[in-house]
């Protein structure tokens, strides 16, 4: 494969890297608003998504027509299948907070196969952090506003019903997983899933091009085979897209609940 | 187990305790390794590693494993 891939000639093939995702800037170079496909991108998503909702809620009637209807489903699924499952009637005052990251992120995370735009936000470290750590400020902000600092603190790193010495091993543990690696996992876990669709989508596809285009009549079929798997890997990422944005909201919405709730 | 009426999501749970499995073998591990490196002990770290993946798997069930009826009451999924 290697010696007839050689042997076709041209510059061979270039497979992507992570300058994927540090494109050249378009505009303000050098300065703090410097602006690349990927901000563009994520200012585009946000637009669109703004536009979306107050479109949709411009004119609310009681019985909604058009577009209300979809913006409704929108709100309604994030209310019923995430904060209500997970916290029931005390989690109303974070639906809207858990609303608007659920569809961020799922708007950025979509961008990544919508034609023209293809690189999803989220895949720089950037945007997953942000978000991961509003989730974090306000999760702990909740639970000391809900517990006292004391009670809180005691609740995550003490966890009732243990005998007593055990606690010197398990509140290291509970301290570092509560309060470190929960950013950490919300972050990382986001930024991974869009990076590494990303560049197997790019892969399959610069290298389809590669191979019907420039390789041996004999490497053809397999350009064929690299487009067919870059469609059907486009269709796993619209699956990856919604389950990643699910998860961050549902998460958010874990960690919101245990915050208020003092652990028995 | 939140002590709530609301009784708590299994699938839910299930994504939150990845922090938790995470946090114990990188605690005890990393423990294990500093004192191994201090008392030249190089089987401190393996060591840690798994007294810390022991603990995460405690920790989970003592949060969320705990399934006993009289003591909590509602739906369990």
């Amino acid at each position: 494969m290697t010696a007839l891939l050689a042997s076709s000639g041209g510059d061979g093939f270039e497979s992507p890297s992570v300058r994927e995702f540090f494109p050249k800037a378009v505009l303000f170079d050098g300065t703090i608003f410097e602006l690349n496909r990927v901000r563009i991108i994520a200012l585009v998503m946000t637009v669109l998504l703004g536009g979306f909702f107050v479109l949709a809620f411009r004119r609310p009637k009681i019985v909604p027509t058009g577009l209300q209807n979809v913006g409704e489903v929108a709100l309604d699924f994030v209310r019923f299948q995430i904060v209500d499952e997970v916290m029931g009637e005390r989690g109303r005052r974070f639906i809207p907070y858990i609303t608007a990251l659920f569809w961020t992120i799922l708007a950025f995370n979509v961008a990544g196969i919508i034609p023209f735009l293809q690189i999803s936000p989220n895949s720089v470290v950037a945007l997953p952090l942000i978000f991961a750590l509003c989730t974090y400020v306000i999760f702990n902000y909740a639970g000391v506003k809900a517990q006292g600092a004391g009670p809180y603190l005691k609740s995550n790193l003490f966890p009732p019903g243990i005998p007593k010495p055990l606690y010197l091993l398990i509140t290291p543990i509970e301290f570092v997983s509560t309060f470190l690696l929960r950013p950490f996992t919300l972050t990382v876990r986001l930024l991974a899933n869009m990076m590494s669709g990303h560049l197997l989508l790019v892969l399959f596809f610069t290298g389809a091009s590669y191979l019907l285009l420039e390789a041996d009549t004999m490497l053809k079929p397999f350009g064929l085979l690299s487009a067919a798997m870059g469609f059907a890997f486009t269709l796993f990422e619209v699956l990856v897209a919604v389950l990643q944005a699910y998860i961050f909201a549902l998460l958010t919405a874990v960690y919101l609940d245990g915050a208020l709730s003092a652990e028995h | 187990m939140s002590g709530t009426a609301q009784p708590e999501r299994g699938d839910a749970v299930v994504w939150s305790v990845l922090s938790t499995l995470l946090a114990g073998p990188l605690v005890w591990g990393g423990a294990g390794w500093l004192v191994g490196q201090w008392l030249d002990a190089r089987w401190m770290t393996p060591v840690g590693i798994v007294l810390g993946s022991a603990l995460s798997l405690y920790i989970v069930y003592v949060r969320h494993g705990r399934n006993d009826p009289a003591e909590n009451p509602g739906v369990r999924l």
